[in-house]
Formats: C-alpha cells, sequence, structure tokens
C-alpha cells in the first residue's frame, strides 16, 4: 500500500467533528442491534434451551400447551413402570408436574401480578436436569416454596422481596420461601417451585398438568413415543420435551423478525451517516486525489486509502456500543409467560465490532466508487 | 533546429474530441511537435486553444481521440491506465498553477510521495527527499505544512517534487500564476535552471510573457491547432 | 418566509448531502412511529375493548384470564344484585395463553344481550340468523379475512378438539382485539368442549347511579365462600394486567425509539457541520448583505429543520403504510395488539424529527454565526 497511511489518519483528523459523530452514529446503530439481538437470543433460546434431549413430555390428549393440559393421576401410576424410563438409584426419572399461572403479591404488598408456579416431586431435579438448587433447601412442609433466579423480574418487584425467608402470598395463601433455583437460559428460571401436594391442595386441583418422563437413551426414547401412538389405555399425548419447546419458542418467532427489522434499520441508518461523511471527504478532495493521480498514484491506491479512513470512526464508535452493552449484561426483562436475562458475551461485542465495519464498508462503497470512477484530468480541473 | 540533441517529445497529428452533454468539442485539431532534450519550450494561446490540453497529452494524464504521443522513444498514446501511472511516475515531474500540496503533510511527505512508488529502500528514499529539497532551498522547511508556507515557497516544495523521480521531462502549467511579480521571476529561474542544470526538458503552458522570454522556444496556439512560433536566438543571449 | 427560497436553494445545492440526509432521517424516523405504533397500538385495544363502566368476574386467583373457570349459575346470583343492571357470560376457548403468531379464539356469548356490552359491526339480518341457531358462529372480520372465510361456510377448526360451526355473519370491531374471535353460543360451545355449565368470565353492567368498586366487592363477597370464588374488577383494569406481560418489551422498544431519534440528532448535526464548512463563501457574502448574526443563524437552522421535516414525514409516512400493509400482532393472554399509526403520531413524529434536527445541528449553525468576515472569506483550514 504505496498511499502513506499518515495522509488518511491525518485527513481524518482534520475534521475531528465529523470523525466524532460518524463514530456516534455507527455506535448507536451498533449499540441497538446488540440488544436487539441478544433479546431475541435470550426470548427464543430461553425457551428453547428448556427442554432435555431425553424428557419425553406428557399432556392431556388436545392440550398444545402444559397450561391447559390435566392429567388423570392415574396416567402417572401406569406409566412410572415403564422399562424405558431412566432409572437413577432405584427410582424411575418419572416427574408428575402441576403447572399453573396464578395472581402473586409480595409478602408485604398487596398489588398482584402474573406468576408461573410449578409443583414438583423432588425426582423433577433429576429430569429437569439443568435447574439446581443455588441456596437454601428443598420443601419440606407445606407452604414452603423454592423461587426461580428471575421470579423477581417476571413478578415486577424488587428482588430483595423473594430472598430466602421472605413470603410471596397467592391461591390465598401465604408461602416461604426457602430456597433459590437457578436454570439459567431456560424457562424453569421465571418459575416459583413448590411440592406436588402442597400446590395441588392449594389450588385446588386434581390432576396433574405434565409427567416428564427421562427416556435411558434415544432408541427407549423413540420406544416410548411410539407405544403411546399405540396403547389404549391411557388417554394422553406424548412427544419430546425438546420438540415442544422448540415449537413454543416459534411462538415469539415474530418477535425475532422484528429485531431483526429494526436492527437492521438502525444499520442503515449508521451507513447513511458514514456515507455522507466519507462523501464529502472524496468530493472535498478531488482535487488532492487528481494531484495524487498525476504523481502516479493509482485509482485503487487512492480508493483504499479512501477505505482506511473510513474505518477507525467506525471502531471507535463500535467499542463505545460494546463497552455500553456490557452494561446490560445481566439485566431481566419480562415477557408474556416468563422472563429472560440479557446475555452480552464475547460473540456478540465480536458481532458488534463486526458490524461496525460492515457499517463503514456498506458506507463507503458508493463514495468508493466516486472517487475510483473520476478521471485524473476530471480530478484536477475540479475547484 | 539543431539535430544533435535526441528527441524527447515526438507528437503526431493529435487530435482530442470532447463530449461534453451531447456537445462535441473539437480541442486539438492535429497538432504535430517535435522538442528536443534541454529545450525550455512555452507553450502560449488563449483560452481554449489547446495548449492545457496538449501539455496534459504529452504528461500522460489525458490521451489522443487520434494520432500519437511519442515520449523518451515510447508511445504512451496508447498505453493503459495502469501502464500511464508507473510510467508517469519515472518520467515527468508536473508543477500545478495552484495547490500542489497535499495539505495533512509536510513539504518533506509531499516530496516524497512519487519515491514511495518506486522500490527504493528508505536510506535511498530518504537521500532523494534532501536532495530535491535541498536544491530548491527549502531543506530548513522540510517539516512544515504547507499551510505554514509562503505561496513561493509552496511552489519550490512542488518543483522538488515534480524533480524528486529525477524525470527527464518537466511539465508546467501556468505554475507562477499565483504568484507575485518578484516570486513569480525567482520560482521560474530556479526551475529553468535546474533542468537547465541536470539536462531536463522543460514545458510550460503559460499567460506570462515574462516566462516566454525565458523560454528556448515559444509555440502559439490557437483552437487547438499550432499557429506560430517564435525561438530567437536573442532569447538564448538573454539567459546567459 | 422570505428566506425560503435561500434555505431550499442551499438544500439542493450539494443533492447527494441532502438525499443522504433525508434518507437518513426518513429511516430514523421510520423506526421511530414502527415502534411508537406499538405502544399506540396496545393502548388503543385497552381503550377500545373495555367496555365502559363493564366489570369483569374472573376465577380468583388465576394467572390467565383464558384459564378462568366459574359455574355459570354465578351469573344467576350477581344478577340478583340491585347495582347490578345486566350481566352476561362467555366462555373463552383458545390454543395458547401467549402466542406472537395467528390465535384461533372461540368465544362462547349469550346472543341475547352480548351486543348491550359490545360494540359489534353487524348486520341485524347476520345477528339474527346466528343468535337463533345454535351451531352458528358469527367470526371477527381479521379472522374471516386470515383464513378466508364466507358466510354460509361450514368449518371445523383442527386445534381445539375440532370444534364445528356455520358462519352466519362477519362483523367488524375496529380496535377492538374481538376481531380476531369466532363467536359461537355459549351452550353449544360448553358442549362442544365438554364443560357444561362452566364459563371463563362474567361481565356486569352496573346500574347508573352505582358506584362500581363498591359493586365488585359485593360480587367477591358473594362467591367468596363458595368452591369458585371470584375476583372482579373493572374491564380495563382486568384487560391492562392480563396484557402486562408484553409492558416490559413495550417499554423496552421505547429506549430504541429514543436511539433512533439520537441518530437524527447526529446524522443532521453532521451533515450541517459539513455544509456550513463548504458554505463559508456563502456566509460570508449574506453577512457582507446585512444579515445580522441571529438572522444567519436563523437561515442555517431553518435548513436543517427542513431537511428533517421532509425525511421525517417521508419516514412517519412510510411506516403508517407498511403497518397498514402488513400482518403482525401480538396476541398475550386471549388479547390481541396491532400497530396503530394514526394522523397524530405522524405527525409527533415528524415534529420530534424536526426538533432533534433542530438541536444537532445548533452547535455547529451558532458556531457558523459567529464566524467574522474576514476569517469565512479566508476559506480557513
Amino acid at each position: 500500500m504505496p498511499l502513506p497511511l499518515r495522509y488518511n489518519f491525518r485527513s481524518l483528523l482534520r475534521r475531528p467533528m465529523r470523525a466524532l459523530l460518524t463514530a456516534g452514529g455507527t455506535g448507536l446503530a451498533v449499540l441497538v442491534a446488540m440488544l436487539m439481538l441478544a433479546l431475541a437470543r435470550g426470548v427464543l433460546d430461553g425457551i428453547r434451551e428448556s427442554g432435555h434431549p431425553l424428557n419425553v413430555l406428557v399432556t392431556s390428549k388436545g392440550a398444545e400447551t402444559i397450561e391447559f393440559s390435566s392429567l388423570d393421576r392415574g396416567v402417572y401410576e401406569k406409566l412410572r413402570h415403564s422399562p424405558e424410563i431412566a432409572q437413577e438409584k432405584g427410582n424411575a426419572l418419572a416427574s408428575p408436574e402441576l403447572y399453573f399461572t396464578t395472581m402473586a403479591a409480595t409478602g408485604r404488598g398487596n398489588e398482584t401480578t402474573q406468576a408461573i408456579v410449578r409443583g414438583v416431586l423432588p425426582v423433577a431435579f433429576e429430569v429437569h436436569d439443568m435447574v439446581r438448587l443455588a441456596e437454601g433447601r428443598l420443601p419440606s412442609a407445606p407452604g414452603e416454596i423454592l423461587v426461580g433466579g428471575l421470579v423477581a423480574t417476571k413478578l415486577g418487584i424488587n428482588a430483595t422481596a423473594v430472598k430466602i425467608g421472605e413470603s410471596l402470598k397467592f391461591e390465598g395463601n401465604v408461602w416461604r420461601i426457602v430456597g433459590r433455583i437457578e436454570a439459567p437460559g431456560t424457562v424453569f428460571d421465571s418459575e416459583i417451585w413448590g411440592g406436588l401436594d402442597d400446590l395441588m391442595t392449594a389450588s385446588r386441583r386434581a390432576e396433574y398438568s405434565s409427567i416428564v418422563l427421562r427416556a435411558a437413551d434415544p432408541a427407549a426414547m423413540e420406544e416410548m413415543i411410539f407405544d403411546f401412538e399405540t396403547r389404549r389405555d391411557v388417554l394422553a399425548e406424548s412427544r419430546e420435551e425438546s420438540l415442544y419447546y422448540a415449537a413454543y419458542a416459534e411462538n415469539f418467532a415474530p418477535i425475532r423478525s422484528m429485531v431483526i427489522v429494526m436492527a437492521a434499520m438502525m444499520v442503515l441508518g449508521g451507513v447513511f451517516i458514514g456515507m455522507n461523511t466519507l462523501f464529502a471527504a472524496v468530493v472535498g478532495r478531488t482535487r488532492e486525489i487528481g494531484v495524487l493521480r498525476v504523481t502516479g498514484y493509482r485509482r485503487w491506491h487512492i480508493a483504499l486509502g479512501f477505505l482506511v479512513e473510513a474505518l477507525p470512526p467506525a471502531l471507535l464508535g463500535g467499542a463505545v456500543a460494546c463497552l455500553i452493552a456490557l452494561g446490560f449484561n445481566g439485566l431481566g426483562l419480562r415477557i408474556p409467560m416468563g422472563a429472560f436475562r440479557f446475555q452480552i458475551d464475547f460473540p456478540l461485542l465480536g458481532f458488534g465490532l463486526f458490524l461496525s465495519l460492515m457499517i463503514a464498508l456498506l458506507g463507503s462503497l458508493w463514495p468508493l466508487w466516486r472517487a475510483m470512477r473520476i478521471s485524473t484530468i476530471d480530478a484536477i480541473r475540479h475547484l | 533546429m539543431s539535430t544533435t540533441q535526441p528527441t524527447v517529445v515526438e507528437v503526431r497529428d493529435a487530435h482530442k474530441i470532447y463530449q461534453r452533454g451531447g456537445e462535441r468539442l473539437d480541442v486539438l485539431q492535429g497538432v504535430s511537435l517535435h522538442v528536443e532534450q534541454g529545450e525550455f519550450l512555452a507553450l502560449m494561446g488563449s483560452s481554449g486553444s489547446g495548449k492545457t490540453t496538449l501539455l496534459n497529452i504529452i504528461a500522460g494524464i489525458d490521451f489522443p481521440t487520434s494520432g500519437t504521443v511519442v515520449v523518451n522513444g515510447r508511445d504512451i498514446s496508447h498505453f493503459r491506465e495502469d501502464q500511464l501511472s508507473a510510467w508517469r511516475t519515472r518520467n515527468i515531474g508536473y508543477i500545478f498553477q495552484s495547490f500542489n500540496l497535499v495539505p495533512v503533510l509536510t513539504a518533506y511527505e509531499n516530496v516524497e510521495l512519487p519515491l514511495l512508488l518506486l522500490p527504493l529502500n528508505r536510506k535511498r528514499r530518504h537521500e532523494q527527499v534532501m536532495t530535491a529539497l535541498d536544491l530548491v532551498g527549502l531543506t530548513d522547511r522540510k517539516d512544515h505544512f504547507p499551510r505554514q508556507l509562503s505561496g513561493g515557497q509552496e511552489q519550490r516544495a512542488a518543483i522538488a517534487r515534480a524533480l524528486a523521480t529525477d524525470p527527464p521531462l518537466v511539465l508546467g502549467d501556468e505554475p507562477t500564476g499565483d504568484l507575485d511579480r518578484v516570486n513569480a521571476e525567482s520560482v521560474m529561474h530556479l526551475v529553468a535552471g535546474l533542468c537547465r542544470e541536470f539536462g531536463k526538458t522543460f514545458i510550460v503552458v503559460t499567460h506570462d510573457p515574462k516566462v516566454a522570454s525565458a523560454a528556448t522556444r515559444v509555440l502559439h496556439m490557437d483552437k487547438g491547432v499550432l499557429v506560430a512560433e517564435s525561438g530567437l536566438p536573442l532569447a538564448e543571449e538573454v539567459r546567459k | 418566509m422570505k428566506l425560503l427560497p435561500l434555505v431550499l436553494r442551499g438544500i439542493i445545492r450539494n443533492p447527494i448531502r441532502a438525499g443522504l440526509t433525508l434518507a437518513g432521517v426518513a429511516v430514523a424516523v421510520f423506526l421511530f412511529t414502527g415502534v411508537i405504533s406499538l405502544e399506540r397500538g396496545m393502548s388503543r385495544m385497552l381503550g377500545i375493548s373495555a367496555g365502559e363502566n363493564v366489570l369483569v368476574v374472573a376465577e380468583k386467583y388465576q394467572g390467565c384470564p383464558v384459564q378462568s373457570k366459574l359455574p355459570a349459575a354465578h351469573g344467576d346470583a350477581i344478577a340478583e344484585l340491585p347495582a347490578v343492571a345486566a350481566v352476561t357470560r362467555t366462555l373463552f376457548v383458545m390454543s395458547a395463553c401467549s402466542r406472537a403468531t395467528d390465535l384461533v379464539a372461540v368465544h362462547g356469548i349469550e346472543p341475547g344481550n352480548y351486543r348491550d356490552f359490545r360494540d359489534l359491526r353487524i348486520s341485524d339480518a347476520e345477528y339474527a340468523a346466528f343468535s337463533g341457531e345454535k351451531g352458528a358462529a358469527i367470526v371477527g372480520a381479521v379472522v374471516a379475512q386470515r383464513y378466508g372465510w364466507q358466510v354460509g361456510q361450514a368449518v371445523t377448526l383442527q386445534e381445539l378438539g375440532g370444534i364445528s360451526f356455520t358462519i352466519r355473519g362477519i362483523f367488524e370491531a375496529p380496535g377492538n382485539s374481538l376481531e380476531n374471535a369466532i363467536l359461537v353460543d355459549l351452550e353449544y360451545l360448553q358442549l362442544a368442549t365438554s364443560q357444561p355449565g362452566v364459563v371463563t368470565l362474567l361481565l356486569v353492567q352496573p346500574k347508573e347511579d352505582a358506584e362500581a368498586g363498591a359493586l365488585a366487592a359485593e360480587i367477591d363477597a358473594l362467591f367468596d365462600a363458595s368452591r369458585a370464588p371470584s375476583k372482579t374488577s373493572p374491564e380495563h383494569a382486568f384487560i391492562a394486567s392480563a396484557v402486562s406481560g408484553i409492558t416490559g418489551l413495550v417499554d423496552f422498544s421505547r429506549w430504541l425509539g429514543f436511539a433512533s431519534l439520537g441518530l437524527i440528532v447526529v446524522g443532521v448535526g453532521n451533515s450541517m457541520s459539513m455544509s456550513i464548512r463548504d458554505r463559508t463563501r456563502e456566509i460570508a457574502l449574506l453577512k457582507i448583505a446585512g444579515f445580522r448574526r441571529a438572522q444567519v443563524l436563523r437561515v442555517i437552522l431553518a435548513e436543517a429543520v427542513a431537511s428533517a421535516l421532509i425525511g421525517g414525514l417521508l419516514g412517519a409516512w412510510l411506516a403508517a403504510w407498511a403497518v397498514s400493509r402488513s400482518a403482525f400482532s401480538i396476541s398475550v393472554e386471549g388479547y390481541t395488539i396491532v400497530p396503530h399509526v394514526s394522523i397524530e403520531l405522524i405527525l409527533l413524529s415528524t415534529l420530534l424529527a424536526a426538533l432533534m434536527g433542530l438541536v444537532g445541528s445548533y452547535l455547529p449553525a451558532r458556531a457558523a454565526s459567529r464566524l467574522t468576515v474576514p476569517r469565512a472569506l479566508r476559506e480557513v483550514d
């Protein structure tokens, strides 16, 4: 690259205001794009990752989602002895569960918000092995509950209100928090867990919502599901749990398209700003380009120089955007039927920087073409 | 006309036609020219006479629509753009009337520009830059930016850059046009003297009769053709 | 303003710059309008879907309104209350609690007095045909369009266990979430879904002079000790609570709106700052011609505001067009939110764009207006 870099860098610094504003435009676009992508990722992955590849979800016939499913207890009795179910220390990994939404209030407050509650047996922790007890203990008596890491966000309340020892009010009872569960990146993170029988009694329900079975291996899982389609004694439906959550996540697919459109628009806006700046540089230095050309510099030398000039403001903007984005890491946001946490990780930050380069590149296409196109004669005649 | 010196520039029946917005302009209408090494040629004529176009064709910045241009034995009229660029670096030194220098580079860096296109090592390049600056008397101002130089000093830096690659042909498009009388004279003196000293051929487009009077040959153009030539031996005496 | 030709000439002088600035503003305003349209859609839905003064009686403790279950008999008890003018029962059958894609919703209603509670635009003849026939249905215009249904068509829904009905009419209820629903007879639906005597919600119309809060408490007191306690609230609050799951996203998207406004500030500011530098001579000429500092400032700002206004109007109008053409909607707890662009929003977006243009160009414009003639003429680097 014979054209010295200092020519382009000094030219850039000669107009610091527009370099800064271009950086600002790029930064804004990149910041929004990163946050939007983190949102889409959080929402969709947060649901999709909730299923275990070897789990089979049993629901009542015709129920599209767990919320609308109702299973007779007898079904559980019939299923728990299936040979395909994985065993752990002699216990079958079969988890009957109650799942419902309710209106909950904090121990002190009266305002109720929607909360998701799951009644489980201890085996649920084996079947949903991405859930672990992070703090405290399992409920050992009626009236005790566990809360997921994102419950406070889901309820729209302060995290201190759901510390161990605090209480929540729902289904006409007061419940004491005795433990905290962690299941980051899954739906379970925004749920309240309690004893199965305890919750069934309190919510006056006589039936389970679902039964989750862990198959011993993939072949066993296929057996299990096939079995269901043929047996007559059990009125229920089964499917792979991961498929269930994948389908459920698709409900939010429009959010993903919306997010991509928004991010693309911001990027386009950033491109226009960068393009405007580089255009001014190219047109404003037409005579200079002519002098360089007469000296013997080629079109692509000069064009490459301008491209190099477009990069530092974009990268600066991108870097600042990354710094600001980091401030959002871990931030919780409530969504319909749950909540998620912003995850600002290295791949996302890398993407942000890459995007800022892309903005510079796209914004430079037309100005560079202009710089390449002009003939030496016309360039030296300018001004 | 002395035939002892080798021909540096040979233009044969050059035509240049521009199409500007549907209009056809015949800028050069069959120009033939023969320039020997060491000549100081002044091209004069009114605006639109084609003198600058002729200069630019010789410089390899523009190309004739028809006809040939042979410089230093190479027919450049059919060179591709890449070839012309490379050729120009080594064969041409060009001085504009104004805005010769890149504003963000120092005088040193401006002079260095053509040398960066040649396969020279840093030491050699530095030597050549310093030599050129020395020839024009700008060594003490080498790290100044153009805005810190006077008009005359800027032109001298331009001259240094034009000479940096030691080209056989130096061309100027009204190089003293923006300068006051005193500066114009000294700058013209400088560049003509250096060309003579190093055996370079110098072709200048000019309005200034003083410049013309310093030249060994003066050609007049009008409406795209050479109309007159005045190359008085008297001029040679005056110069000496 | 006599300065208008000067201002317009300034914009046209560098068409590429003007075009790029305009395009940038248009994109930003398009985004802003699109984002706010979702918010507006939500308030509009709330405003229209909630019946005035209507109280909703739902199952106590139920977090998802769609899943509320109460005995139909509750309606009789409520009707007895002195402060009650009318009661109607509804049964919702839906496939999911929250869905962003097409939600199929069937409402079982009591045709007799339903129209007292809901504003349905449908011909009386069609409504009468519907009321008279058990297996009949009237469908919302949005649903009808989505599936291409016609009056007289017999439909069986694959989802929801295969409910069948014959369409006797198509109704409109602009802005009301109901346009996404299929209405059938309550008892018919109860039988079809094997839920005899079960309703989802009861809607109560209080008498003119009745106090809504007191009536709500009274109704809940009726069933407090029963096996199906209730929670009664004004419909507006009820729906707001139902869709509260989406407020997190809506609030977040508002920040996106701010970011796009920021883009306008930066874009117009940058463009003006470059324009000014190119035209220092022109500014000097203006001053020589007698323009004072404040006037020069005004000319430059007017140019920035004009660019932003034109770009903003373009972007807002495009957003309005895009929203009207798109089938985008979000369903939360059975209520459908559709983005809505009103004239007011277009005006707001355009004016905000102009304001942001003003903000962005203020500092460069002020610096330019302060240029003294000698400096300007010298075309300082």
